[in-house]
Formats: structure tokens, C-alpha cells, sequence
């Protein structure tokens, strides 16, 4: 098999989800016709269902076989299938660069996986776009669907670097600003920031009509926190450090990060934000089959 | 509590090991990057409280574990004193040293202060005695019988002290024992609270203790320092106007050399330099010693005190001085024995004789005269001196007599002239007299030609009584036995020119024998005649009396009769002054003695009549001195470990135990009693331990709850 000439895109892995299509689950507006559904309803070529009528509406969509069957006026409903506009928002930030014992840091398998996704959506005709942040947007890339624009984002994802600290709550809402079209926003990161913060600023994303899916990145280490010994840990992105004897401190520091991923699951689930835990030690592809499998299996319902 | 193997409590030394740990690896703690602080410091925040208990609580635990199990190899044996006497009738005897060398005093405290502190502690801990009995042993008082009132016991404690001479332990251990004997107690014992020093201890191994423990509490807490003087000797030679010898003997019981400066005092004036002396440290054989000499002329006749001290202060004060009373003078009784008598005044001996002796001061010389054919032992009775006035010949009986007297210190005098058999003298008093009697020699009469004798003035019958010799009389002699053989140890006063003994003195035994090879009358000489006669006479007597009884001094406990030497006539009282300055008032005993006892403390005793009516023209007064038992200045003590071997040699069975203080002998009697061994106990501690240790260790683990599904990829899957 020829070697892909690219850092972060392994087409064997890819095969994997050939037969595979990224299925928005909700209605998202689209220029380009394909699998996706329009949510710009009555007009459209496929019935959607019906409502009861109202006065003022228009009398070509009135569904006289309902009226016939229950002596009642219903309005047709139809929906538009449309093609799909995703950014993914990749964390790059210092506490992303990050491996214990694994092969990989979490900035790597982000960047795995941005790859991944913009590969299958620009497969199925679905434009897509890349923003790269720590405190400030280092990378930004309009969405398009074309192989040029994927061989652009490929580049810019190989050339970016570890950054230092993270701002996710400012750069998600300068790019809740900036991006103009709803569409899908797809964030992958490891959310070290004031989730309160970080929530609200995905709010500013559902407030704009946006379509949300949080990948949350770890490293096994920072679930398990498997150390021993007397250890001086020092923080990544600020330099700080702190002695602590883990076998004293590892029972209310795994409540702690327990209690900050429930959190995000909570938060998530009351927005609607599909939220992903993803851990480092897990091959990605193998991670992303998973999830699409299960979304499918959502959608089908 | 003992340990079988106390070696293995080194291993106590293995507790410090967690903390060391754990400081170690604070120092080396390895730095490990991290994604975020903010988990581990909101962890830290909430449970810092519970994990420095927890930190403290292991390191604790764990360092208790170590020394516990340390603790329990060695095999730790529980002995408990209340186990021997708990609940039981207990009958014990109490020997408390009370000899002159329990007052050696190291930082205020005596030996003696340490042995009724420690008595005291028995009679009112925790495990006294139901019924007990004190013996002091220095003291006269014994108990009779136990007794069960210690507040007695504890009164009569703090009220003993110190007296003179040696403790004897082991006649107080063989009181005890007969105390016990009859007592029906579970258990007995015999306290002995004493300094160990070794004179006292003599003969207590020869005992049998029936059994019954001794207890030894060793009060001697260090070696003393000390340096005392233990004997003072006084020439028995002590006649006015004559050197009498002081001989100090020093004794060093010291575990160092010591420098000590000696000096004499009479009559409250140091006379001479004072000495100084360097004794060697005492060594394993006991203590050193060396003697000091002083010399010193007595002039008046009077009573004379004194003294010989040290200089330099240490442990033991009381023999740091020496102390003497002597009298010189006083009123002489001398005995004139009357030979063949001869009428002619200047030609009979015993009239001049007795011409001389009652010339002197009536408070002087008391005479009585006696035929020689009636003089006896009886005679001599009382008597300082005896003169024999040209006495034939003495009969066994009478030499034996004389011989007796001039031993026990009187002077006898003879006078030989014509009648005087000398085989007999020679017979009766061979190795008395200062020489063999020979022939006499010289003629008499007016034609004959005398002899000019020869006059030692320094004698002390001579010296002094004239300014210049040629002041003194010429002695002219005719006749006079040759004395043969003299004696090594002969005096000359007069002799001839040829060096014959005209009279001579000797001392022998602790008397004097005055041997005038003349005749006492001028039928042989002009003596009598001469201004020398009288002096001489009174000489002899005044001696004869400054020699018997004149040295006043004591050992401190002994009775003293004081003696005024004239008789009192009516109810006659005698006035004590003690040296702490107390006045003892004593009735005189037919107006002539009186018998004193309280002679416990060391020091000058002074006497004086003061009421009754004196035959004499002055109140008689005098002084005595009190000195405690040389003996008691060998400290030299004997180690308990040594004498308990010793003792148990002789008393197979029998319980010795010792100690410093009532504790270390109580509790090295619990150690000989059966232990109780701790060492399964403390394994049960130990493992009770391990489980706290990881219960406390592993409570991090038990409660971690499970790794939510949504991060483990095959629950995900």
C-alpha cells in the first residue's frame, strides 16, 4: 500500500468508514444536495408529516386524503435535503501536548482525527473548514469540499505546533461571531479551562444554530493518575509545580476529574451537544467507527 | 523489666527508618510534567486535614510496628515488686548504719541523710511492713520485739545520729534474725542501710540467715574524699620542762593523691609550723598511711587542751581533728616504806625523806608512811609513787606488787644504804631496775674522801632550778653501790665521776624506777643536806603524777570518771560543759568521782565543782578531751556484689539483693522472682499493626470508584 504523503492521514484507516456517511442528526441547512435533510420545510420533494391547518395557509398543501379519513384539515410538510457545513475546532494549547506511557500526545490524536473527519466529509460532498486555537486562532481555513481545499487543511495541520496556554471560552465565542451560516461545529480538545466558561461559549455555538460534537481528549494517566511516588508535578502550559505524594491524593483527584467529565457529559446533554470522550491509549479509528456506528444507529430511530 | 536478649534492641533503632524514608524521598521526589494542577490542588484544598492525619498516623503506625516488633525479640520480661509482697503479712527488720563514717557528706547530702531517706521511703511506700523493729547500729537501745508502728519508726529515724565506732552489721543481723525468729509473717527480710564500709561488714558472711533475704541498700554514692587523722599517740614521757611527743597518724581512704598541711595546737595557740604531707591515693588493699610528728614543751602545771587538725576540708570533717587533754601536776599520794629504822635525824632516810616529801604545797604531795615489814599490794593502792627508804629485802609478794604498780605508771624509788641486801634486789627486780646491783664502794666517816658527783642538768629532775651550774650544789658521795649491766634505756641524774649511777631513772611499763645507789640520809653523802634534795624529791612525785591518769582524752561513747583529787566535802555537784557549749550537772559520788556518759560528740569536755566545800584552798576544775573511733576513718568499702557471693557461699538458698536506693534492691529482688515474658504479647501488637498500618494505607483504593463507561473503549464498544 502506498504511503500517504501526509502526517496526519492514514488511508488504510480510512477504509474503514467507506461505507459510512456522517449523518447530521438534526436538520442542517446546506447548498449542496445530497444525504442531508434542508429543515427549510413545505417545499421540498420529501414529505416530512403534517400539522393542522391554520388560517392563512396555503390551501396547495392541504391534505385532503386526511381530511377525507378524519374530517379534519391537516397541512403537508416537506423537508429539502441539503449538504452539510462543519468547522472542526482543534485545541492545540500546551496541556494537549501531553503522553504518559502511550504512544501518542493528545495534540497528535487530535490532529488524527481532525484529519479523519474532514477526509470522510469531504468524501460525501460536505464542506468543512479548520480553525486551530490555543489562546488565539492559529489556524483558519473557510469550509469548502474540494480536493485542493482538502490538500490545504492536510498542510496546515502538519504545520502546526503545540501552543501554550489555552483561552477556549474567547475563541469560542469570537468564532461563534465570525461563523456566519449554521452548520456542524465539531470541537476537539481537552477542555482545561473554567467550564462554566467553556459551556457558555458552546451556548453562543447552539444560540447561532450550530450542530455540536465535543470530542474530550485524555491521556489514561490523567483518568487513573497511576503514580507512586513522591513526585514534584509541574504544570505544562503555567511551569508551576507542586509536591504530593499520589498515594495520598490519587482517591480525590480521580472524584475530581469524575466529577469535571460528568460535568461536560450533563452540561452536553441538556444543549444537545453530543458530547465524546476519546482516550489516547484507544486507536483512533477504532474510537471514531465506534461513534459513528452508534450515530447512525441514533439517526435510524 | 529485663530482656533475654537485650542485644536485639538495637533493632529499636530501625523505628527511625519510615521517617528517614520519608524524608528521603521528599528531598528526591522526581519531576513529572502534567497536563493541569487544578485536580490536584482542589484534591490537596479538601482532604489536606485528613491526609496529614493520615501521613502522621502511618508514619507512627509504621515506626511503631518497628520498634515494637524490635521490642519483642528481645524478649521483654515483666517483674513487678508488687508480686513479692503484695497482700501478704510482711515482717521486717531495719538496720540502720549509724557509725561516724555515715557522715560523709557529698553536696549536702551525708550517707547518713541518704540511709534514713531511703529507710523512710520503706516505712511508707507502697510495700512496707506490716510489723517492723530499728536497730541503730551504734546505739545502746534495742527493740525487744517488732512492732507495727512505723510513725515510731519514722520518729526515731529522723531523730538518730552519729556515734562513734565501728557498726557492727553482723551482731545487728543476728538480733534481727532472733527478732524474726518468733514472727509467724509470710515473708521476712532484713533491711541494712548502710555505707558497706568494709570493718563493718566483718563476720556477717560467718551468719546463718535462716532464710531470711537481707536487703542491702549501698548509701555510699561515690568514693569519698577524705584524709583523717585516726590515731594521735603522746609520749608517755610528759613532765614539765620536758618535750612530750605528739604522733599523728594520717590514713587516706581517697581514690586520689592527696596534699594535706597538718598542725598542732595547745591551748588554743598553733605551736610550730604546720606540716605538710603528700598520701598516696588508696588502692585495692585499702587505704594509705604516714605519720606526722610535733613536739612541744608543757611549763605550767595545769590541764592542758589541745589539739592535732588538717588543714584542708574534706567528706568526712569529724576526723579531720585529733583532739588531747592533758593535766600536769596535781596533788601526788606517794607512799614512804620505812626500812630498818635508825634514830639521828639527818641519818635516818625515811625522816628525810619524808621531810622532803611534806615540804612540798599541801595541794602537791600526800604522804603516808608504812613499816616495810607491813607493806603490801594494799598499800599501793591509790598511790602515784612509792619510795623505798634503805628497805632490807622484799618478799615475792612485795616485789610482784611493786612490780605491778610501776608497770601500770607509778614511780617507785628506791633509797638503798647499809641495810639493803642487794641479791635480793637483783632477785626480786631483775630487769626492773636500770642495772644489776654490785658491791658498795667508798668509805665513810670523817676521814674518808668523797666522790663529787656528777649532775646531769638536763634532766628534767635537774633543769631549771638554778640559773647557773655553778649555782648548783656540790654533791659530795662516800659510799655507794656500782651498778652492773646497765640497762640500754637508764637516765643518769647523778653519777660519779668514774660514770657510776648514783641515781638513775628507767622507765618500764608505763611507770618510772628511780634507783639512788646512796643512801636518802648523810650517813653516805651530803645529798639530803644539799638544796638539791627537795627539788629532786618533788621532781619525782610531781612526774610520777602528770604520768598517771593524766592523759585525759576519750573515745566518744566511752564513760568518763571525773576525779576532782581532793575530797568535797557535803553535797557536792559537778558542772559538765559539753563542746556545743550545754552544761550536764553530775553529783559527785561520795564527793570524790562522778561518772560521765554522754560522750557522743567529739570535742573538749570541761569540768568544775561547784558546790560542795573543797578540802583544798581552790575549786577543783579540769578538762577532757572526746575523740571518735580511728577506725571508722577507713572507708575503705567492700563492693555488695562481693559480699552477697560471699554470703550466699555460706547461706546456700538464702536471698541477697542490693542496690543504690530502696527501688534497685526491690527491684533486684523481683528480678530473682519468675518473669512474666512479653513477647507473644507485643507479636499480637505487631500484627494488630500491620492490619491498622493497611487498612490506613489502602483506604485511598477501597473507595475509588470505577472508571465511568464512557471512558473505558470496551464498554464504549
Amino acid at each position: 500500500m502506498a504511503k500517504s504523503p501526509y502526517l496526519y492521514f492514514e488511508p488504510d484507516r480510512l477504509a474503514k468508514f467507506a461505507n459510512l456517511n456522517l449523518l447530521a442528526r438534526q436538520v442542517v441547512e446546506g447548498f449542496i444536495s445530497g444525504l442531508h435533510r434542508s429543515p427549510h420545510k413545505g417545499f421540498s420533494v420529501e414529505f416530512s408529516g403534517q400539522r393542522e391547518y391554520s388560517p392563512g395557509d396555503d390551501l396547495r398543501h392541504l391534505d385532503w386524503v386526511a381530511w377525507a379519513r378524519t374530517d379534519r384539515f391537516y397541512i403537508k410538510q416537506y423537508e429539502q435535503e441539503t449538504n452539510l457545513r462543519a468547522y472542526i475546532l482543534l485545541d492545540i494549547s500546551g496541556s494537549m501536548n501531553y503522553r504518559y506511557g502511550g504512544e501518542v500526545t493528545k495534540y497528535r490524536y487530535g490532529c488524527f482525527l481532525a484529519a479523519c473527519l474532514a477526509y470522510l466529509m469531504c468524501r460525501q460532498q460536505d464542506t468543512v473548514g479548520m480553525v486551530a486555537f490555543d489562546r488565539k486562532i492559529r489556524l483558519h481555513l473557510p469550509p469548502a469540499s474540494t480536493a485542493a481545499h482538502l490538500d490545504r487543511l492536510f498542510t496546515g495541520i502538519e504545520r502546526l505546533k503545540p501552543g501554550k496556554q489555552t483561552a477556549i471560552a474567547e475563541t469560542f465565542h469570537e468564532l461563534a461571531e465570525r461563523i456566519a451560516k449554521r452548520g456542524l461545529i465539531i470541537v476537539i480538545s481537552d477542555l482545561y479551562d473554567d467550564p462554566a466558561e467553556v459551556m457558555r461559549a458552546l451556548q453562543h455555538f447552539c444560540y447561532k444554530k450550530h450542530q455540536l460534537i465535543l470530542f474530550h481528549l485524555f491521556d489514561r494517566a490523567e483518568l487513573e493518575f497511576p503514580f507512586r511516588k513522591m513526585t514534584n508535578f509541574v504544570d505544562i502550559e503555567t511551569g508551576q509545580k507542586i509536591q504530593v505524594d499520589p498515594r495520598l491524593l490519587r482517591r480525590s483527584y480521580r472524584d475530581e476529574i469524575n466529577a469535571f467529565i460528568e460535568r461536560y457529559r450533563k452540561e452536553c446533554s441538556d444543549r444537545n451537544i453530543e458530547y465524546v470522550t476519546a482516550v489516547t491509549d484507544q486507536p483512533y479509528d477504532l474510537m471514531l467507527l465506534n461513534y459513528l456506528a452508534r450515530r447512525k444507529a441514533m439517526v435510524r430511530r | 523489666m529485663t530482656f533475654v536478649t537485650p542485644l536485639l534492641l538495637l533493632g529499636l533503632a530501625a523505628a527511625a527508618i519510615p521517617l528517614v524514608l520519608h524524608l528521603l524521598a521528599s528531598v528526591r521526589a522526581p519531576q513529572e510534567y502534567f497536563p493541569t494542577l487544578r485536580f490536584l490542588k482542589m484534591g490537596m484544598e479538601k482532604t489536606a486535614r485528613r491526609r496529614r492525619l493520615e501521613h502522621w498516623l502511618l508514619l507512627l503506625i509504621r515506626s511503631a510496628l518497628l520498634a515494637i516488633l524490635a521490642t519483642a525479640v528481645a524478649e521483654p520480661i515483666l517483674k513487678s515488686t508488687a508480686g513479692f509482697w503484695a497482700d501478704r503479712r510482711f515482717a521486717a527488720v531495719i538496720i540502720v548504719d549509724n557509725s561516724y563514717s555515715m557522715g560523709v557528706s557529698r553536696r549536702g547530702e551525708s550517707r547518713f541523710d541518704a540511709a534514713r531517706r531511703e529507710a523512710a521511703k520503706l516505712l511508707g511506700g507502697a510495700d512496707r511492713p506490716t510489723a517492723t523493729a530499728l536497730i541503730l547500729t551504734n546505739s545502746a537501745d534495742r527493740p525487744e520485739a517488732l512492732r507495727s508502728d512505723l510513725e515510731g519508726h519514722r520518729r526515731q529515724l529522723s531523730q538518730a545520729s552519729l556515734c562513734s565506732g565501728r557498726a557492727a552489721i553482723a551482731e545487728c543481723v543476728r538480733e534481727a534474725l532472733t527478732l524474726l525468729k518468733d514472727r509467724t509473717a509470710s515473708q521476712k527480710a532484713i533491711y541494712i542501710f548502710s555505707d558497706m564500709q568494709r570493718i563493718s561488714f566483718e563476720h556477717l558472711a560467718e551468719l546463718k540467715t535462716a532464710e531470711v533475704p537481707l536487703m542491702l541498700v549501698d548509701c555510699s554514692s561515690a568514693a569519698p574524699v577524705n584524709v583523717g587523722i585516726d590515731n594521735l599517740k603522746i609520749s608517755a614521757d610528759r613532765s614539765l620542762g620536758r618535750e612530750v611527743k605528739f604522733t599523728a597518724s594520717l590514713i587516706n581512704s581517697s581514690p586520689t593523691d592527696r596534699q594535706v598541711h597538718v598542725w598542732l595546737q595547745v591551748d588554743g595557740n598553733q605551736i610550730g609550723e604546720t606540716v605538710r604531707k603528700i598520701l598516696p591515693a588508696a588502692s585495692v588493699e585499702g587505704p594509705t598511711r604516714t605519720t606526722v610528728r610535733f613536739g612541744h614543751t608543757f611549763t605550767s602545771p595545769c590541764v592542758h587542751v589541745g589539739q592535732v587538725a588538717v588543714a584542708e576540708t574534706d567528706d568526712l570533717a569529724v576526723d579531720n581533728v585529733r583532739r588531747f587533754s592533758l593535766r600536769f601536776g596535781g596533788q601526788v599520794r606517794v607512799v614512804l616504806v620505812r626500812g630498818v629504822g635508825r634514830s639521828g635525824g639527818a641519818y635516818d632516810p625515811a625522816d628525810m625523806l619524808a621531810v622532803a616529801l611534806d615540804s612540798a604545797d599541801v595541794w602537791s604531795i600526800r604522804r603516808r608512811t608504812v613499816q616495810a615489814h607491813r607493806f603490801g599490794k594494799a598499800s599501793l593502792a591509790g598511790v602515784q609513787a612509792v619510795f623505798f627508804a634503805d628497805v632490807p629485802e622484799f618478799s615475792a609478794a612485795q616485789a610482784a606488787a611493786v612490780v605491778e604498780f610501776v608497770r601500770d605508771g607509778g614511780s617507785a624509788v628506791f633509797f638503798l644504804g647499809p641495810a639493803a641486801r642487794a641479791s635480793n634486789y637483783n632477785e626480786r627486780f631483775a630487769g626492773v631496775l636500770p642495772g644489776r646491783i654490785g658491791k658498795a664502794v667508798g668509805q665513810v666517816g670523817m676521814e674518808a674522801r668523797g666522790l663529787r658527783a656528777v649532775k646531769n642538768l638536763r634532766h628534767p629532775y635537774l633543769a631549771g632550778l638554778f640559773e647557773a651550774e655553778a649555782d648548783y650544789p656540790e654533791i659530795i658521795i662516800q659510799r655507794y653501790y656500782r651498778l652492773e649491766r646497765l640497762t640500754g634505756d637508764h637516765h643518769a641524774v647523778l653519777s660519779s665521776p668514774a660514770g657510776d649511777p648514783i641515781i638513775s631513772t628507767r622507765d618500764f611499763g608505763a611507770g618510772r624506777v628511780v634507783l639512788a645507789t646512796t643512801t636518802a640520809s648523810r650517813e653516805w653523802n651530803n645529798l639530803a643536806t644539799t638544796t638539791l634534795f627537795l627539788p629532786i624529791v618533788t621532781r619525782i612525785c610531781l612526774a610520777s603524777g602528770e604520768r598517771l591518769g593524766a592523759d585525759n582524752t576519750f573515745s566518744a561513747g566511752s564513760a568518763v570518771t571525773i576525779k576532782p583529787g581532793v575530797e568535797i566535802l557535803g553535797k557536792s555537784v559537778l558542772n559538765v560543759t559539753m563542746p556545743d557549749g550545754a552544761i550536764e550537772v553530775l553529783p559527785l559520788i561520795a564527793g570524790s568521782a562522778a561518772v560521765f556518759t554522754k560522750t557522743d560528740r567529739p570535742g573538749i569536755y570541761r569540768w568544775d565543782v561547784v558546790a560542795g566545800k573543797s578540802a583544798g584552798p581552790d575549786r577543783p576544775a579540769g578538762a577532757f578531751a572526746v575523740n571518735p573511733d580511728g577506725i571508722e576513718s577507713d572507708l575503705s568499702g567492700i563492693a555488695p556484689e562481693t559480699l552477697a557471693k560471699t554470703i550466699k557461699s555460706q547461706n546456700e538458698g538464702v536471698g541477697v539483693y542490693f542496690g543504690g536506693t530502696l527501688e534497685q534492691v526491690h527491684a533486684a529482688a523481683a528480678d530473682a522472682a519468675a518473669g512474666d515474658n512479653l513477647w507473644d504479647r507485643l507479636l499480637a501488637v505487631v500484627i494488630l499493626l500491620l492490619v491498622i498500618e493497611a487498612v490506613v494505607a489502602n483506604r485511598f483504593g477501597r473507595g475509588d470508584k470505577p472508571t465511568p463507561a464512557h471512558l473505558n473503549p470496551s464498554l464504549a464498544a
